[in-house]
C-alpha cells in the first residue's frame, strides 16, 4: 500500500484544504486593508489639524511681531503713525488719536490701537491698544509743563 | 469535515494566523500613530507659546498707556503747582474713583519721595512697569515733570527643587588640605 495519503477532495476535483485556506486570506486581508484605511483616515486628519495649529501659531507670532514693531514707532512720532500697511500676509492698522489734556501746560495724550488683520480673508488675528503722552514744549519721552516756553 | 482511518468525522478548524504582512502593517501604523500624536503635541505647544507671547505683549502695553496717562495726569498736575507729594496725592486718588483707563486688572501703586514720584504697574499675568517721575518746580510756582526711569520687568518664582551643587568655597578649600595633607603622610 503507498504510504502517502491522498488528498480530500470534494465535488469537481479541487483540493478542498486549499480552498479554505484560500479564502482565509482573502478574509485577513480585506480586514487588514480595512483597518489600514481606518488607521490612515484618522492619520490623516490629525495631520492635517497639527498643520491647521502650526500654521495659527505662526500667523500669531508673526501679528505681535508687527504689531509691536508699530507700536514702538507709534512710541517714537504718535502724529504721523497712522495707516495702513501690508507686510508678510498680514494688514497692520494702526488708528490714532489726540486727547489735549488741556489746562496750563498741559501737552497731548496719543491714544493709538492698532489692529493686525490676515490679508486673505481679513479676520483679525491681533489687537493691540497703547498710549503716548508728548509734553507740551513737544520733547520726545519728556513731560514738560512749562506751557511750551523754551528754557 | 473530514474523515479520518476510524470511520468518525474530524472537524477541521482554519485559524488565522499574522503573517508578515500583518506584522509589517502593524509595525507602520504604530510608527504613524506615534508621529501623530508627536505633531498634534508640537503644534499644540507652539500654539500655546504664541498665546503666551501674544498675552505679554498686550500686558506690556496696556501697562505703558496707563503709565502715559498717569504721566499726563502728574505733568498736569506739577503744572499747576504740586509738589511730588501733591502729584502722589492726585495720582492716588484719580486711581480710587477709577478715573484712569486702562487700571482695570492691573495693581498701581504710587510712591511718593522727595521731590520725585514712584509709579509700580502690574498686571495679572507678572508683567510690571516701574516708572520713576522728578517733579520740578521753577520759581513762578509752576512745574514739570521728567522722567528719570522708565523699567519693564516681569515678576517669576525663582524653581530651586533642582540645585544639584551650592559652590561652596569651603568644600573645595577642604578637599585640596585633604588632598595635601594625604601627600605630606
Amino acid at each position: 500500500m503507498s504510504g502517502v495519503a491522498g488528498v480530500a477532495r470534494g465535488r469537481g476535483g479541487r483540493p478542498r484544504g486549499g480552498g479554505r485556506r484560500g479564502s482565509a486570506f482573502l478574509v485577513e486581508a480585506l480586514v487588514l486593508l480595512a483597518f489600514l484605511v481606518a488607521a490612515l483616515a484618522v492619520f490623516v486628519a490629525l495631520f492635517s489639524a497639527a498643520r491647521t495649529r502650526s500654521t495659527e501659531a505662526a500667523q500669531l507670532t508673526e501679528a505681535v511681531a508687527e504689531a509691536r514693531e508699530a507700536a514702538e514707532r507709534f512710541a517714537a512720532d504718535p502724529a504721523t503713525a497712522g495707516g495702513t500697511a501690508e507686510q508678510e500676509g498680514l494688514t497692520v492698522t494702526v488708528e490714532t488719536a489726540a486727547d489735549d489734556a488741556g489746562g496750563a501746560g498741559a501737552g497731548t495724550l496719543w491714544r493709538a490701537v492698532i489692529t493686525v488683520r490676515s490679508a486673505e480673508d481679513g479676520a483679525e488675528v491681533y489687537r493691540l491698544e497703547t498710549e503716548r503722552y508728548v509734553g507740551g514744549a513737544g520733547g520726545e519721552g519728556v513731560a514738560d509743563g512749562a506751557g511750551g516756553d523754551a528754557s | 469535515m473530514s474523515w479520518n482511518g476510524r470511520g468518525s468525522a474530524r472537524r477541521t478548524v482554519t485559524t488565522m494566523r499574522m503573517g508578515p504582512i500583518n506584522i509589517f502593517t502593524l509595525v507602520v501604523v504604530l510608527c504613524l500613530a506615534v508621529m501623530a500624536v508627536l505633531a498634534v503635541t508640537t503644534a499644540q505647544a507652539s500654539w500655546r507659546l504664541a498665546e503666551q507671547q501674544a498675552s505679554f505683549t498686550q500686558d506690556d502695553y496696556a501697562n505703558e498707556a496707563l503709565a502715559q496717562e498717569l504721566l499726563a495726569h502728574a505733568d498736569a498736575a506739577a503744572a499747576g503747582g504740586a509738589d511730588a507729594f501733591g502729584v502722589a496725592e492726585e495720582l492716588t486718588e484719580l486711581l480710587a474713583r477709577g478715573a484712569v483707563s486702562g487700571a482695570d486688572g492691573t495693581a498701581t501703586t504710587v510712591i511718593p519721595d522727595e521731590g520725585q514720584v514712584g509709579l509700580h504697574v502690574e498686571a495679572a499675568s507678572g508683567r510690571c512697569l516701574d516708572v520713576v517721575l522728578a517733579v520740578e518746580t521753577d520759581g513762578d510756582g509752576a512745574g514739570s515733570v521728567r522722567v528719570t526711569s522708565w523699567k519693564a520687568t516681569t515678576l517669576w518664582d525663582e524653581d530651586t527643587g533642582d540645585v544639584l551643587w551650592g559652590g561652596n568655597a569651603d568644600a573645595s578649600t577642604g578637599e585640596a588640605d585633604a588632598a595635601a595633607g594625604g601627600s605630606d603622610e
